[in-house]
């Protein structure tokens, strides 16, 4: 027996001669591993990626016409074109493409291809088609000809505000470029083992582990000073946390709350970057079935809800309230004094709600049914919304489901109330996804997310869309918020900013002002030190 | 002997079809549709319709049964309902993390527990002996996801001792075995609380048959009564606890794969009960059963070697 201890000792002091764990940045090289709060990717293919986990992969990933400048979302540049003309009219645009830009190697392709025109108008009448970009119905307004390998003209074939807005990379649809023969070489394998022109090309997936990204050496913008990125999919936020703390991982997904801000700045050696403009978190009820067909209904909801209380819950560093469907950063967003002013703030009034339910023959109270994703940024706040209902009568049935599903679910029309929190790049997307008939979940003529059901619009939307000058635009687009507001088919709550920790290590390679990108983003100037 | 395996391990196939069915009737026949448990009660009839279609929940239960039935005989444990990608893919990308878990669970909890368990026995009603038990009885009562969380603070973020994040790669063996040294810890340490205490009990039991005292009195030596003549026989309430122990601790093994943020089959499943992913659901299932039954008839296996006395004609 002691022969046996002895042994099992010296076998205990071997393994511990091996401990000691490296940082990520001794053991990966010069490999940024980044930890997300999701369970896997859905899809990586640009055109159909609506879940923020894969939105972030995508900006690494693939480029577009134009962009938006690296942690600043107000301004536009060129990108994969290296300029363009717009006609005095307007209508018709002409990109000049960068020259020797090559999408990353895929099978058949060992060494990649140079992106023509070819790609370009593959990829623009792609995020046209419904089967194929998920937010082809806010694309609906442009042909585009090849004029020559490296010319592209896009004809407007209606007028739309800010048109530039719709050619930058970003999901769902947009101006993502792909690869045409990529697309067609690898069929449904494209959502999974993406080509794009980005700083970083796909490696390898072990699916709901980690998704790995390489360098592209030929990137147009210079060779990435990062050798690489992991990216981990961790959601438990505890284990992200540790896993900071530990030094194995060096950026990770934050909980967009002001408790863990302040948990993650006690981290040592780790930065919190707290970045704007956010997204604003909207609640939207489906009008075409019992029982929120019934505006009464809708608008006891309203009233039940307090902002403050939600803001306060998040914390007022990270949130704050927001009134007016377009949110006030953007073009004819309305701030909650002026929409006080016009008496549709829905400010909290529990009684107002409760005689509303009465007026609706719902005095015992009414059940609905929400599907929540589980992500901390859904299901944290709409804990605390049901709570709040609870108090006028209203029993909000949660179906808590991962945040892919979630997406599933919600475009199935499966949820009563659907809560979600959209960072659009202007006005017009905002309208058409979330509010024009032909976007109807399931039903419209090319399904977004109009969870509404709604149709009270579609006519100063498209009058807004063909207003030429510019303060009609806004005028209508301020008149159709007001609609939106006086039907209660959605109810504004409030808009959060993005909560990111990295270590001390990682530097982003630009500054942090404003980003469309939900995150940081990783560019080919990130670093490691 | 050979004889006896072939016919441990015919006996296998009826019992696991026998939980193949009761698995596929227990999600089909169960009150409630599938379909509609996946979609809400909300979701517009003509999408729970197509739903049904798809995945072939309107055709007549008798034939989704042989097509699952089929299905499992070669191999085939059907798509994802949320990736669209073929279940045995996913398990197999991710089986080698758990069974690899599960080994270095059972691997610290045997050898740290028998001879813990022995020793407490020999030392029976001594100091080391009252050490052993309540040390036992701790790791009974703690639960292994707290203790997880208890080594990954102390040892991964304090000491910096040992990774805390991720399973590491097959490819860097070390560093993979570095990866599995907390996770595997945490499972050994319970696995280790009881098979001491079995260890123990079985021990002192052995220890007071007639047979033992008259080894000792005709002057065997201590070494040769205890690992010769009483372990074997001590082994055997050891080998059943351990047998029933290590399906358990597969069982376990989601909550130390969550908090170490692993891959394995434990979150393979938890993730497709949050999903609502019936058909991995159902084809995960059968794979524990599976297991199970394969555990059981190993153990039998094992029994009639250590003792061949042991016979079930």
């Amino acid at each position: 027996m002691k022969t046996y201890f002895r042994i099992l000792a010296c076998l205990v002091l071997a393994f511990l001669s091996l401990s000691g764990v490296q940082s990520a940045s001794a053991e990966k090289g010069n490999v940024l591993v980044l930890a997300l709060d999701a369970r896997d990717l859905q899809t990586l293919d640009p055109h159909m990626s609506v879940g923020f986990m894969d939105r972030y992969v995508v900006d690494m990933i693939y480029n577009g016409l134009l962009r938006c400048q690296p942690g600043d979302m107000k301004k536009i540049e060129p990108d994969l074109a290296k300029s363009y003309e717009i006609s005095t009219d307007g209508k018709t645009w002409t990109f000049h493409l960068r020259k020797g830009v090559y999408f990353h190697p895929f099978r058949g392709q060992p060494n990649g291809h140079e992106m023509t025109s070819e790609d370009v108008v593959f990829s623009l009448k792609r995020a046209q088609n419904k089967e194929t970009c998920a937010g082809a119905g806010s694309m609906q307004f442009y042909e585009v000809t090849a004029i020559d390998k490296y010319t592209v003209q896009i004809n407007m074939t209606k007028i739309v505000p800010e048109p530039d807005r719709h050619f930058i990379n970003y999901p769902p649809g947009s101006g993502f470029i792909v690869s045409k023969r990529a697309v067609k070489t690898l069929g449904g394998e494209f959502k999974n083992q993406p080509v794009g022109t980005g700083p970083f090309m796909f490696e390898k997936y072990r699916p709901g582990e980690k998704l790995t990204l390489k360098a592209h050496t030929k990137y147009f913008r210079g060779t990435p000073k990062l050798g690489g990125i992991e990216v981990r999919y961790m959601p438990d936020v505890n284990s992200r946390i540790f896993g900071l703390e530990s030094g194995e991982l060096h950026v990770v997904e934050g909980v967009r709350e002001e408790v863990w801000v302040k948990r993650a700045e006690k981290v040592k050696n780790a930065v919190v970057d707290v970045i704007g403009p956010g997204e604003p978190m909207y609640i939207f009820f489906n009008i075409s079935k019992p029982p929120l067909d019934d505006i009464r209904i809708r608008q006891a909801i309203a009233y039940g809800i307090n902002r403050d209380t939600l803001v306060k819950f998040l914390g007022s560093s990270v949130a704050k309230s927001t009134c007016s469907p377009i949110p006030p950063f953007l073009s004819s967003g309305m701030t909650c004094e002026e929409v006080a002013k016009l008496g549709l703030d829905y400010a909290y009034n529990p009684e107002k709600a409760k005689s509303l339910l009465q007026e609706a023959g719902k005095q015992k109270g009414l059940e609905v049914l929400m599907f929540v994703s589980e992500h901390a940024a859904y299901l944290n706040p709409m804990t605390n919304l049901k709570e709040q209902l609870r108090n006028i009568g209203v029993d909000v049935k949660f179906n808590v489901v991962d945040h892919a599903t979630w997406h599933k679910m919600i475009r199935s029309d499966a949820s009563q109330i659907v809560p979600y929190s959209p960072l659009r790049p202007g006005p017009d997307v905002y309208f058409t996804q979330f509010y024009h008939s032909s976007s109807t979940v399931v039903s419209g003529k090319s399904p977004i997310t109009n969870f509404s059901h709604y149709k009270g619009i579609d006519e100063k939307i498209e009058r807004a869309r063909s207003s030429v000058k510019r303060e009609n635009t806004i005028m209508n687009w301020r008149e159709a918020q007001i609609q939106i507001l006086k039907d209660a088919v959605s109810l504004p709550l409030y808009i959060q900013d993005f909560v990111w920790a990295r270590s001390k290590s990682v530097d982003w390679g630009h500054p942090l002002k404003w980003t469309l990108a939900l995150y940081p983003q990783v560019t080919e100037n990130t670093t490691i030190k | 002997m050979i004889k006896y395996i072939a016919k441990r391990l015919i006996q296998g196939i009826p019992v696991l079809l026998g939980a193949a069915t009761l698995v596929f009737l227990i999600i089909r026949v169960a009150p409630g549709d599938p379909a509609v448990a996946m979609l809400g009660a909300y979701a517009p009839e003509e999408v729970i319709q197509a739903y049904r279609v798809r995945y072939g929940l309107d055709d007549p239960l008798w034939e989704q049964y042989l097509r699952f039935i089929g299905g499992l005989v070669k191999g085939d444990l059907g798509k994802s309902l949320i990736t669209g990608m073929p279940v045995a893919s996913q398990v197999i990308n991710v089986l080698p993390y758990t069974i690899t878990l599960t080994l270095a669970g059972l691997i610290i909890g045997l050898f740290a527990g028998v001879p813990l368990g022995i020793v407490a026995a020999v030392k029976h009603g001594r100091p080391p002996d009252t050490i052993m038990r309540f040390l036992s009885l701790t790791g009974l009562s703690v639960p292994s996801f707290y203790l997880g969380i208890v080594l990954l603070y102390f040892i991964g973020i304090r000491l910096r001792a040992f990774p805390i994040v991720g399973a590491g790669d097959f490819s860097q063996p070390l560093g993979y075995l570095k990866h599995l040294f907390l996770p595997g810890l945490t499972l050994g340490i319970v696995m280790m609380a009881y098979v001491t205490r079995i260890t123990r009990a079985s021990m002192l039991n052995v220890l007071s048959d007639d047979y033992i005292r008259t080894a000792r009195s005709k002057g065997v030596t201590r070494r040769t009564l205890l690992m010769k003549h009483a372990l074997r026989n001590a082994l055997i309430p050891v080998v059943s606890v351990t047998s029933l122990y290590t399906i358990i601790l597969m069982g376990s093994s989601v909550m130390i794969e969550i908090v170490f943020s692993r891959p394995g089959l434990g979150k393979l499943l938890l993730q497709a009960v949050e999903q609502r992913d019936y058909i991995t659901l159902e084809s995960l299932i059968v794979l524990y059963s599976v297991f199970a039954i394969t555990i059981n008839i190993a153990t039998d296996i094992f029994y009639a070697w250590i003792d061949p006395s042991i016979s079930y004609s």
